[in-house]
């Protein structure tokens, strides 16, 4: 059984122009000790995603589902608290580092201890300082590094630390949004590889997120495309990296090839994501697409399998 | 932490209101009479104490020889026994004292007076040294006994001079031996800290704690206790005086009404009056002022400096319409420098400019004055017709238009009487096409104006305690006083008054002097430097729940005669 | 230490611009019309008096040299005497100043406490209606016109209720009874001080609660409230514990300067509650021409705004790690 199952789950918000659809009916897996990237520009709905299973969406968000299954709970059924004892201890977070998303008035060990005693309140203190001392050697940061402040760390340093953090209460899933976005490529790399061991020696489920599909492809094992709240490829890496059956995969796979740093636009794609309070009736790539066609416009697209692991959500494919 | 919980922060104020209540018990002896004063006093040194505050405190302490009798303001031997005898040929006064004795038990001599007068002379203590220097040796043949001799006859010698307060010689004479051999001796004394004043009065100082209270408690040692002066026979009957301040008299007024003073001792705004009225325990006096409110002239420069002017102004102010209106009736209209309740120097004969006339016969009146003066008008304030109409562009007799002047007056929050005063005047000399403008001043550059630099064309001052001796009618118009911080604020200059001026000073005779100041007065009003305006009645508040026996008199009932007094009402009746 | 020489050199600054209000005072009270014996309205007064005392004071001397004088008194620590009341300056002002600062120092931290905790609750509930009865009590007696809420509060608790005594610092019925002990006189204090304090606790809580509320509106938008979050914290120590404490430092700024400032008290809360504190001896002593008291309250006060400022600036060091001086 998979570690998460995720059956048509479709999450928007009130907005003041109207109600948005930031995700429409998406349904994933991730089994355990694999990873699943999802991938696309910003404004996609990947991060709502990450976020929705943290539980942390904004109270004027909305989620619809037919499960969120997960170690045989459906997280859309417990509550509040339940889903607080939940977060860290078995699905963790690691952020993006340019983000601030250490307290910048606490010392860096203090923050990861705070999260153990949370959760472990069985736990002393000098044992949950211990914890850290092991989970920065994990990571490699000194262990003198630890009553620093986050201002003292550089960017790789604070990225590390949020690893360890994440790390602190052996969660079974981590979703990692962005986490080598604002990185330099080398510390990237870095970051990369620390991540893929950790993964394999302590066997954990990640959920990573990210707009880069090189990265992605280099950590998951499986991949979801995401364009407009839809998912639009899902499949094994190497099907996805090697055959992209979707027009925006490709799209996307184009870009990466000219290896480029990050970019706003895409490369060979014109205008804009579609508006998602009012989106197209048909296909919402079809107004970027090179090969639309009179009928992408008027139909919805189905799912097309392209093997048992691998499918895609276009008009055009047969 | 606690969460925020509105009950929990009520229900702390409830038991923070119901503790405050518990340490709600006051309790005052019945013999505690508790005073309200709107400012501290500034200090105990008598020296120093040119503020009223100050002098309301040493007043108990420090005794003069002579007082003046509530009713008819005469001379009442007080540390003396008798009147002052004088001898013409030696210009000498010969004073006798009564057998009083210091708060500390130590007798009272007449060396104790003759120190007193020689330390004024010495450090020119400013306020007393102008009434002692013409005293040129002081004598005393025995222990109750002092002679002063003056270099000429002096008037003010018996009610200005022989009524200043005496001092200790004990108290004093390290001070004074110190103080003379420094640098600035005067300042030395001034500044020196007077912790426990040492006199002869009624009550003593026990305790000054600056900036909450002042006690004061009866003094053994009075030499008043038991008899009778001037007809009254003296206490006092108070054990302790309380002295209190308060900030604004709002608050002193609350303080009244709720019993926690017995007497507010400071003049009270008439808008308080209706609510006092009300209150059954709470009496109201009313009592005249030795006070002077008058528009002054500068008679230096144009167009105050000629007479005509100054009497078309006279004219067209209207007494009656100020103390109605502004006063809102607690006033009385003034018509010499000397206030109407000095009974015996005032002379009601002078001049009264348009007295009770209207406002279209004070245009006319003002219109015929000006016009035999030779001002002329463009549109003359009267027309052909002989009917009122608005004036303009004023030219001065010698054909120059009149500029504009200005009407300098304290600011509205000093005193809004003064202030509004000077508006309504601006505006009816307006009337006749005067260019008159009136403004408001903070209080010092209004002196500084007026006094310092003689920079001004009219004003509106008052002075708040004129003596009982008429003597400041020499002193704010001799020419000799014309000078750079002199009370000669005008420039008035006229033969013809120095010389009645010093006679007065001079005259032995009270008859004598009554019809010399009678004359100064006439010429003055004649003259028009200043224009009396108006006398506020003091409106004064006490309580008649504890004490009787306030003893009215000119300028209050805070006076000594009060203090020996009173009597504690006994709680059992 | 980069911070031990971060203080030396403003130090230093403290001192120049300590200097130059020094003589920025003396001069303005020069400038200002009217001089200490003009305004002596008493015809004793004779203008012979006048110049005499004048002498005495020793302002006859040319100004130059008066402005030596006082310097050199200043540097020396010879504050002088008083003018108007005789009395050595450093006396007076070391008798008024403990006043004020019980008075309007414990309210300035009673309503920054009270500010900052109500702010708190105000913007983590933002929108509901704690949040905006807060927001509106809070502009509402921040705007509210200080004599008049006094009056109003002495008037309703002094006078009709009766819960406390009508204004001063103490009863002098309490402290002239020998019998009266020592709590019995702190009581009578404390006594005193709750409706001036909570005078100026309405009156200056608002403010804090303003700041306080938009800091922290600002700080619950930072990512570290989101990870604080994902950590699975309960909402108490998310607020209590990271929100918070961000949000209270701008709010020390202006803690700090007030509590520098609220040395000079107040001149309106001192009058209507007659308070013995500087705040109205200052007031004075301006319009009494009292140079020396006026000199040495105003200096007082700059100098303690000038090293507040820099105690501020430090202790912001200490709060905010990311702050560092060179």
């Amino acid at each position: 059984m998979a570690l998460l199952d995720v059956r048509n789950l479709s999450i928007g918000y009130q907005t003041r122009k109207g109600f948005l659809r930031a995700v429409d009916s998406v349904s994933f897996s991730v089994e355990e000790g694999k990873s699943l990237g999802f991938v696309g520009e910003s404004g996609c709905g990947k991060t709502t995603i990450g976020m929705t299973l943290m539980g942390l969406l904004p109270k004027n968000a909305s989620v619809m589902a037919d499960q969120i299954m997960y170690k045989g709970r459906d997280l859309l059924k417990i509550s509040p608290e339940e889903m607080r004892k939940t977060r860290w201890k078995d699905i963790a977070m690691i952020f993006q580092a340019a983000m601030n998303a250490l307290n910048p008035v606490q010392r860096v060990g203090d923050q990861i201890v705070e999260a153990i005693l949370i959760h472990e309140p069985a736990l002393d203190k000098p044992a949950a300082q211990e914890r850290v001392e092991a989970l920065f050697d994990l990571v490699h940061i000194p262990r003198e590094r630890i009553r620093d402040f986050p201002h003292q760390y550089s960017g790789g340093m604070k990225q590390r630390a949020i690893i360890a953090m994440a790390l602190s209460c052996r969660p079974s899933l981590i979703i990692a949004d962005e986490p080598t976005t604002a990185l330099d490529v080398i510390v990237q790399d870095q970051i990369l590889d620390e991540i893929k061991t950790l993964q394999k020696e302590l066997i954990l489920s990640i959920l990573f997120i990210s707009h880069d599909i090189a990265v992605v492809a280099d950590v998951c094992h499986t991949i979801a495309v995401m364009y407009a709240g839809q998912i639009v490829e899902y499949g094994k890496r190497e099907e996805v990296f090697e055959a992209p059956v979707h027009p925006y995969t490709k799209a996307l796979l184009g870009s990466y090839l000219t290896l480029g740093t990050e970019k706003t636009q895409l490369e060979g794609l014109n205008g804009e994501t579609p508006n998602l309070i009012n989106p197209p009736k048909g296909c919402r790539f079809c107004d970027r697409c090179e090969a639309t066609g009179p009928a992408c416009r008027m139909e919805i697209p189905d799912w097309i399998d392209v093997s048992r692991t691998h499918k895609a959500l276009c008009c055009k494919i047969t | 932490m606690t969460k925020f919980n509105p009950i929990r922060i009520i229900a702390f104020g409830v038991l923070l209101a119901a503790v405050a209540l518990a340490g709600c018990s006051q309790k005052e002896p019945a013999g505690m009479l508790r005073v309200g004063l709107s400012e501290e006093p500034r200090t105990l040194n008598i020296w120093l104490a040119s503020d009223a505050n100050s002098r309301k405190i040493l007043s108990k302490i420090y005794q003069p020889l002579y007082q003046h009798d509530p009713e008819t303001l005469e001379l009442i031997p007080w540390l003396a026994a008798d009147l002052p005898e004088y001898d013409p040929e030696t210009v000498a006064y010969t004073v006798r004292l009564r057998g009083a004795r210091w708060s500390d038990g130590a007798e009272l001599t007449s060396s104790d007076v003759a120190f007193t007068a020689k330390l004024i002379k010495e450090f020119r203590i400013p306020r007393h040294y102008s009434r002692w220097k013409f005293v040129t040796r002081i004598e005393t043949p025995d222990k109750r006994t002092v002679r002063f001799f003056l270099k000429n006859p002096k008037a003010i010698f018996r009610s200005r001079s022989l009524t200043i307060p005496i001092v200790q010689q004990k108290e004093w004479e390290d001070i004074v031996r110190i103080a003379r051999t420094k640098e600035k001796p005067l300042a030395e004394l001034l500044n020196h800290q007077v912790e426990s004043p040492v006199g002869t009065g009624p009550f003593v100082l026990k305790q000054w704690r600056e900036g909450a209270y002042l006690h004061m408690v009866r003094n053994p040692y009075f030499f008043g206790t038991g008899k009778t002066i001037a007809g009254r026979q003296l206490g006092p009957h108070i054990t302790d005086i309380v002295v209190k301040i308060f900030g604004t008299s709002d608050v002193a007024i609350l303080a009244l009404k709720k019993g926690t003073i017995d007497m507010f001792w400071w003049g009270i705004q008439p808008g308080y009056l209706d609510d006092l009225r009300n209150q059954d325990d709470i009496h109201v006096y009313f009592s005249e002022k030795s006070a002077l409110y008058f528009m002054g002239f500068n008679l230096r420069k144009p167009p105050s400096d000629d007479p005509h002017l100054r009497r078309a102004i006279a004219t067209l102010i209207d007494k009656n319409f100020i103390i109605s209106r502004i006063l809102q009736g607690f006033g009385t209209e003034m018509y010499s420098i000397i206030p109407p309740g000095n009974r015996y120097w005032y002379y009601p004969e002078v001049e009264k400019y348009g007295a009770k006339l209207d406002r279209e016969s004070r245009i006319r009146k003002a219109y015929d004055i000006l016009t035999e003066a030779g001002y002329s008008w463009e549109a003359p304030p009267i027309d052909d017709a002989g009917a009122v109409i608005p004036a303009s562009g004023i030219r001065l007799p010698n054909g120059q238009p009149m500029e504009r002047f200005t009407i300098l007056t304290p600011p509205a929050d000093y005193d809004p009487h003064r202030a509004i005063s000077g508006l309504m005047i601006q505006e009816w000399l307006r009337d006749v096409g005067m260019p008159a403008y009136s403004r408001p001043m903070a209080f010092s550059s209004l002196l500084q104006q007026v006094k310092g630099r003689h920079d001004f064309d009219t004003f509106i001052l008052g002075c708040g305690k004129l003596s009982t001796d008429p003597d400041y009618l020499r002193i704010f118009f001799l020419s000799a006083n014309d000078k750079p911080r002199g009370w000669n604020m005008s420039g008035y200059r006229n033969p013809e008054f120095d010389k009645l001026a010093t006679e007065s000073s001079q005259a032995m005779d009270r008859e004598e002097r009554q019809a010399l100041v009678r004359k100064m007065q006439e010429i003055v009003l004649r003259d028009v430097p200043y224009y009396p305006i108006y006398d506020p009645l003091l409106i004064e508040a006490v309580r008649t729940d504890r004490f009787t026996g306030w003893v009215e008199m000119l300028e209050g009932i805070g006076n000594i005669w009060s203090f020996t007094q009173l009597k504690p009402i006994s709680r059992d009746s | 230490m980069e911070l031990r020489k971060y203080i030396f050199r403003r130090l230093i600054e403290i001192a120049i611009i300590f200097f130059v209000i020094l003589t920025v005072l003396f001069l303005l009270f020069r400038l200002a019309p009217g001089d200490p014996v003009t305004r002596m309205v008493d015809p004793n007064m004779t203008p012979e008096d006048a110049e005499h005392l004048i002498e005495q004071l020793g302002l006859d001397q040319p100004i130059g040299l008066q402005y030596l004088y006082y310097v050199k008194n200043f540097v020396t620590g010879n504050f002088g005497v008083s003018f108007h009341y005789g009395q050595p300056v450093a006396d007076i002002i070391l008798n008024r100043l403990p006043n004020t600062v019980l008075l309007f120092t414990t309210s300035i931290i009673l309503s920054a406490l009270f500010g900052i905790f109500l702010g708190k609750i105000a913007a983590w509930r933002k929108g509901e209606s704690t949040d905006t009865w807060m927001t509106i009590g809070a502009l509402i007696c921040h705007t509210v016109f200080l004599p008049w809420l006094a009056l109003i509060l002495i008037w309703l608790f002094a006078y009709k209720v009766g819960w406390f005594p009508l204004t001063g610092m103490i009863s002098a019925e309490v402290w002239i009874d020998p019998e009266a002990g020592f709590l019995e006189k702190a009581w009578d204090i404390v006594h005193h001080m709750i409706l001036p304090l909570g005078t100026l606790f309405m009156i200056h809580f608002g403010s804090y609660l303003l700041i306080m509320r938009s800091s922290m509106l600002d700080t619950l938008k930072e990512d570290y409230i989101l990870t604080a979050r994902a950590k699975g914290l309960e909402e108490k120590t998310i607020r209590n514990h990271h929100a918070a404490p961000n949000a209270a430092l701008p709010v020390v700024t202006s803690v700090g300067l007030s509590l520098a400032f609220s040395i000079n008290g107040g001149a309106l809360t001192e009058t209507v509650f007659t308070w013995p504190g500087i705040g109205r001896e200052l007031v004075f002593s301006v319009s009494n021409n009292d140079y020396p008291l006026a000199q040495a309250s105003f200096l007082l006060i700059a100098a303690v705004v000038l090293l507040a400022n820099l105690v501020v600036d430090v202790l912001y060091a200490y709060l905010d790690p990311r702050i560092r001086y060179e």
